[in-house]
């Protein structure tokens, strides 16, 4: 992992396309403005993570889901 | 095409049900093609069934007819302007209880038959909705 220190309002670029720059600090947060170009997917990594878990739950693995649905 | 499933067996389907994810459903990244079927005439819930793996499929629901007030804000430049939305259900052991994915949602292009789970960042909605919020009584939630 790379790792480097940067100060309020400071930027770094993730190739051209991508800015991160830090907008606020304090003392267990920090804001992070992102611009990217629209086809790049910013995603909260604990929120990308939920609904890869929660996808994963709701592989239909059985046939018995089948009458209940044709009941309704 | 022949398309072998878990859940329905050996079963043909036309050509036209074939939908591609161009950014994958979440933790899928190796399964692009799926079929989507409806269950039956005017039901509200679909099946997509992976075509390359037949244990792989997916309950979908009409996220409209469950959540009428249910709105989406999409801005991608690859979807077309006739899209259809559904999202995933979980099932429960008790059907009743199954719960629907409101904040990833699938949205499929009409036309090119490409297909997306898009992240709603920012939205009030969460991986897990009850879809038969009116008939579950308090009781049963709590216990």
């Amino acid at each position: 992992m790379l790792v480097l220190t940067r100060k309020r309002g400071q930027s770094i670029l993730l190739g051209e396309a991508i800015e991160v720059t830090i907008l606020e600090i304090s003392r267990d947060s920090v804001k992070i403005g992102i611009n990217a170009p629209k086809n790049v997917e910013i995603l909260r990594k604990e929120l990308y993570e939920e609904i890869k878990k929660t996808n994963l739950e709701s592989i239909v693995k059985s046939r018995d889901i089948l009458k209940e649905l044709s009941e309704k | 095409m022949k398309v072998r499933t878990l859940l329905f067996g050996d079963i043909e389907i036309g050509d036209e049900y074939k939908i591609e994810f161009v950014s994958p459903i979440l933790g899928f990244e190796d399964e692009r093609e799926f079929v989507l079927i409806r269950e039956k005439d005017d039901s509200p819930f679909f099946w997509l069934q992976s075509l390359k793996t037949p244990e792989l499929a997916f309950l979908l629901a009409d996220p409209f007819i469950f959540f009428p007030d249910y709105s989406i804000n999409i801005e991608d430049s690859h979807i077309g302007e006739k899209i259809a939305i559904y999202v995933i259900v979980a099932l429960n052991e008790d059907f009743k209880l199954s719960t629907a994915n409101l904040i990833a949602p699938i949205v499929i292009d009409i036309e090119s038959k490409k297909a997306f789970q898009i992240v709603l960042e920012d939205s009030p909605y969460t991986t897990r909705h009850y879809l038969f919020e009116d008939e579950i009584s308090n009781s049963a939630l709590v216990g």
